[in-house]
């Protein structure tokens, strides 16, 4: 007996520890890997060599007698690690550095495991580790393994306390049991238990990075967007969403220019003077649910007529998130396709015709070719876009590389990008025409998820577009990529990422003919089909599990008639609820469940119907003797007594089961009369 | 309730209920509420909503497991009694006898008695014995420890035990079977008349030294190996008795006197011989056998003055 697992300090009978089996080793270790296997994407890759190195010695120390290293070892192989760590990241705090080094100390612990104490520490540890593997993904897929992974721990840690030799399939019964009894507390504590909003400590720099839209756009610069097929949001429409080509969903406008780079304008007050909107047509009212990226925007179709919650108007018909978007974000919005804007500022008028420098003297030239025909404004437009439409520009997703004055090279040398390249050759075009224009980006289109009916927008479907400001409408989209490749805005990027693996070119082709010349064979519709059931169980994982917070923990609440979430009302609710449960719990499991054995069952019925009579069998009384005693005490009931008592024993001791029936029958019609010798 | 005499009786049964039966977290409970505390906090500060539902997962396992912990040990039931009666000095025995009525079976569980720990493992409605034993110095009865139990079933993290229960099953102890007389008939106080006698009949009433003229057939083989010298069975209807006597000790302090006895009690019944005990106060007739031992031994143990 070593030690005793009592609490400390306190006196009372406790069961002492006890060593571990020989195959809890091993299931400890398959554990261990099984948990480490979660953290091999992002842990250094030495360190999961190292981990993997030191499991492996323990295995070799059971299983081939290989030595078994001292605690000096141990110690020196732990400051090791503790260096190595360090001088990969710097620092021992923090996330990354933090899991790293539980990663190594987990495989270190693998080495000394021998008493109880140690067995125990290690699926702790595991259990934490599993949790933290959440701080890098919380994909369905992640979440699901991760459940698994507990379970097996769970099951070591069951198997760790039940005696030597209990059989696997009694271990995991408890543990699966445990495990399922344990899910509607669960989902308790999920729902109440108080979410706080801000953080405890700084959260590290490392936790978020930039993900999606720059407001820094150059010809070029959306290109790593192209091959990335994140989610940048999903939506759903109250009713019949748009058709593709009116899928304009704007985030973000950019007036300033040095020529080669598109900002933000960089005065951009944070209280503007309301822009006028003069909505016509119906107005479409949808939900977006937008994937974190560090960032403040908001996408919207143009244009938003109604701001959503927690987030705010900027000028440029935008609209912005209060604070970072650093977790999925929910929002309603409204919005018109069909608009008019109010005239046009100083400063805008400013901005709409910024230019960083001097043209040179051939798109001079162009513009005032332009400039000598049209009479109005908005024929000059017209030209503009015509000019893309009808002069050689071919739309591909692998232009060359472009010199120093973007827009001229372009223009008249190799007239060979996509939207961004479009975008801000037109607006630098319009500006020299004194037609006050500007840049927007977001995305355009989207696929439409038959399996769950919501519009999914990838960040491969981002996109760059012109709006020139016009008297009497005010701000027009105006969108050269569509001149050049009509089938990019009619159709969507997924349809033109078809096209191309199919080998067709775009801008050839009209719509139709590109619709063809996307059809993939089965075996891609088939997988295309498979991911929006996948995304649609995704989304769901997302908006169930995965984005629960404060606010909708509030409204969660609030469905319930708690008005007032106050962190003490929270908490006693949750006490309260969890307190009853339990109660509820106990109820079912503690009650003393009948007997399921009919036999047992129909003896317990017979000595049911003696007891009242004084006799009552005790519970180290054969069922001979008992009946013996019941014959002396009664004489009158010798005799049925004897035959129960004899087709009983016949049924459970000598396994004649057929007469069983025979059995019920003498129970059923036994009824003793209260005084002896009737 | 008629007592079925072909058990042995036992006095006192408990069954373990809510009323008997605490709980507490382990040390190992407490290092594993440290950990679910880091994960907690790891959740609050990233925002995580899944590392908060395995958090809670966790903690709802350890809240759950507080119900298998008590199932398991609750509805037990327990009786006890003493095995057969000991010499002081030796070891007295109780067997433990553990009930489970239910269709479940019980692992893990701890019967503490004194400084000692046995672990049970109950099938489904089964029943297992375990034996204690416990030190004896004094003759007399000697009381069973108050036994307590305790278990962390499933998981370890959680104790549960019941408060101790003192079971009137007690044991006998017989005097230590000690001193410097052996049984001689000077020492023992025989009757003249019956040592050195020929009788008639068949039954046989002890022993005596062995004379020439005795048939072989009636030398007490068994008998003469333990003494190193030839005894030869006596056989006679009224024959003579040992009668082993309190006041031929008078050299002796009480305790050393019962313990000289109690050493003549066991000569005499293993050499065959037919005795009895003559104590202030009581005497026990001539006879011998396991049961006439027992009453001898068992006056002894109990004896207290006039």
């Amino acid at each position: 007996m070593v030690g005793s697992v009592r609490l400390p300090g306190l006196r009372h009978p406790a069961p002492p520890d006890h060593m571990p089996s020989r195959e809890a080793v091993n299931l400890v270790l398959i554990c261990t890997l099984a948990v480490l296997a979660l953290h091999v994407t992002h842990v250094p890759l030495w360190m999961v060599l190292a981990a993997s190195c030191l499991i492996l010695w323990r295995y070799l120390i059971d299983n081939l007698g290989w030595r078994s290293p001292g605690s000096l070892v141990r110690m020196l192989l732990a400051i090791a690690m503790m260096v190595m760590v360090y001088k990969h990241y710097q620092s021992l705090l923090g996330r990354d550095p933090g899991v790293a080094m539980l990663f190594g100390l987990t495989g270190l612990k693998a080495l000394e495991l021998r008493r109880l104490r140690d067995y125990l520490l290690t699926v702790f540890l595991l259990y934490f580790l599993t949790v933290a593997a959440f701080l890098y993904s919380q994909s369905l897929w992640v979440g699901g393994y991760a459940f698994l992974v507990v379970a097996l721990t769970t099951l070591c840690l069951v198997q760790l306390n039940q005696p030597l030799g209990a059989p696997w399939t009694r271990c995991l019964r408890l543990a699966g049991g445990l495990l399922v009894k344990s899910i509607p507390l669960m989902c308790i504590l999920y729902l109440l238990f108080p979410r706080i909003q801000g953080s405890l400590w700084g959260v590290p720099i490392d936790a978020y990075g930039v993900i999606g839209l720059s407001d820094r756009v150059q010809m070029g610069s959306v290109h790593g967007l192209i091959a990335n097929d994140r989610v940048a949001f999903r939506v759903e429409f109250d009713g019949e969403p748009p058709a593709n080509r009116d899928l304009y969903w704007r985030a973000l406008v950019l007036e300033d220019t040095d020529g080669r780079v598109w900002t933000r304008r960089s005065d951009l007050d944070d209280d503007p003077v309301p822009e006028t909107i003069r909505e016509r047509g119906r107005e479409i009212n949808y939900s977006v649910t937008l994937e974190p990226h560090n960032q403040r925007w908001l996408v919207a179709l143009e244009l938003p007529t109604v701001t959503p919650a927690m987030a705010r108007r900027r000028a440029g018909y935008i609209v912005e998130a209060n604070r970072k978007i650093r977790n999925r974000f929910r929002y309603r919005v409204q919005s018109h396709l069909d608009y008019r804007t109010g005239p046009l500022s100083r400063d805008q008028r400013f901005w709409g015709l910024h230019m960083a420098k001097a043209p040179t003297p051939r798109m001079q030239q162009l513009v005032n070719d332009w400039r000598a025909v049209a009479k109005t404004q908005a024929e000059l437009v017209q030209l503009g876009f015509n000019y893309f439409r009808e002069e050689p520009f071919f739309y591909t997703l692998s232009p060359g590389d472009i010199g120093n004055n973007p827009v001229d090279e372009f223009l008249f040398e190799t007239r060979r990008g996509y939207c961004e390249y479009f975008a801000t050759s037109f607006v630098t075009l319009m500006r020299m025409a004194d037609v006050p224009s500007r840049l927007v980006v977001g995305y355009q289109g989207g696929e439409w998820n038959p399996a769950g009916n919501y519009m999914v927008i990838r960040e491969f479907d981002a996109h760059a577009w012109a709006e020139v400001w016009l008297p009497g409408r005010g701000w027009q989209r105006v969108d050269p990529t569509a001149a050049v490749a009509p089938e990019r805005v009619e159709l969507g990027f997924s349809v033109l990422s078809r096209m191309a693996q199919n080998g067709h070119a775009f801008g050839v082709l009209d719509v139709d003919a590109a619709r063809a010349a996307a059809q993939s064979n089965w075996w891609q519709r088939g997988v295309r089909e498979t991911g929006f059931y996948f995304d649609f169980l995704n989304n769901a994982w997302n908006q169930l599990i995965l984005d629960y917070d404060v606010d909708q923990q509030r409204e969660w609440l609030r469905t319930l008639g708690i008005r007032t979430p106050a962190w003490v009302v929270l908490t006693g609710t949750l006490v309260l609820v969890v307190v009853l449960l339990f109660l509820l719990m106990a109820v079912v499991m503690l009650r003393p469940r009948p007997d399921r054995d009919p036999v047992v069952a129909g003896y317990r019925r017979f000595c049911a119907k003696l007891a009242p009579l004084g006799l009552e069998r005790a519970s180290y009384e054969g069922p001979w003797d008992f009946a013996r005693r019941v014959a002396r005490a009664r004489p009158d009931l010798d005799g049925e007594v004897r035959r129960i008592t004899s087709t009983y024993v016949n049924v459970r001791y000598r396994n004649r089961f057929a007469a069983l029936p025979v059995l019920r029958r003498q129970i059923r019609q036994f009824r003793p009369t209260r005084s002896g010798g009737a | 309730m008629a007592r079925n005499t072909t058990r042995p009786a036992t006095v006192e049964r408990i069954t373990l209920g809510r009323r008997q039966l605490y709980m507490l977290p382990t040390r190992y409970g407490l290092y594993f509420c440290v950990a679910l505390v880091a994960m907690l906090l790891m959740a609050l500060n990233y925002h995580n909503s899944i590392a908060y539902l395995f958090t809670f997962l966790l903690a709802a396992m350890a809240i759950t497991s507080m119900l298998y912990t008590h199932r398991n040990v609750a509805g037990i039931e327990i009786s006890a009694h003493a095995q057969a009666p000991v010499f002081a000095g030796e070891s007295a025995k109780f067997s433990l006898h553990t009930e489970n009525d239910r269709p479940r079976p019980r692992s893990g569980v701890w019967i503490h008695c004194g400084d000692r720990a046995e672990r049970l493992e109950l099938g489904a409605k089964d029943s297992a014995s375990v034996e204690l034993q416990q030190r004896t110095t004094r003759r007399g009865y000697v009381e069973m420890d108050p036994i307590a139990v305790s278990s962390a079933f499933p998981l370890g993290l959680l104790c549960t035990w019941s408060k101790s229960f003192r079971f009137n099953a007690r044991c006998l102890v017989y005097p230590r079977p000690h001193g410097r007389y052996t049984l001689t008939p000077a020492a023992a106080g025989c009757t003249p008349q019956s040592y050195g006698t020929h009788a008639d009949g068949d039954d046989f009433v002890g022993l005596r030294a062995y004379h020439p003229s005795d048939p072989p057939r009636h030398v007490h083989w068994k008998a003469s190996a333990r003494s190193q010298e030839l005894l030869t069975k006596r056989f006679g209807g009224g024959g003579g008795t040992v009668w082993l006597d309190w006041d031929r000790l008078v050299e002796l302090e009480p305790e050393s006197r019962l313990s000289q006895l109690a050493r003549w009690v066991v000569d005499a019944e293993s050499n065959g011989l037919s005795y009895g005990l003559r104590l202030p106060g009581s005497v026990i007739g001539a006879g011998h056998g396991k049961h006439h031992r027992h009453r001898c031994l068992k006056a002894l143990a109990l004896w207290s003055g006039q």
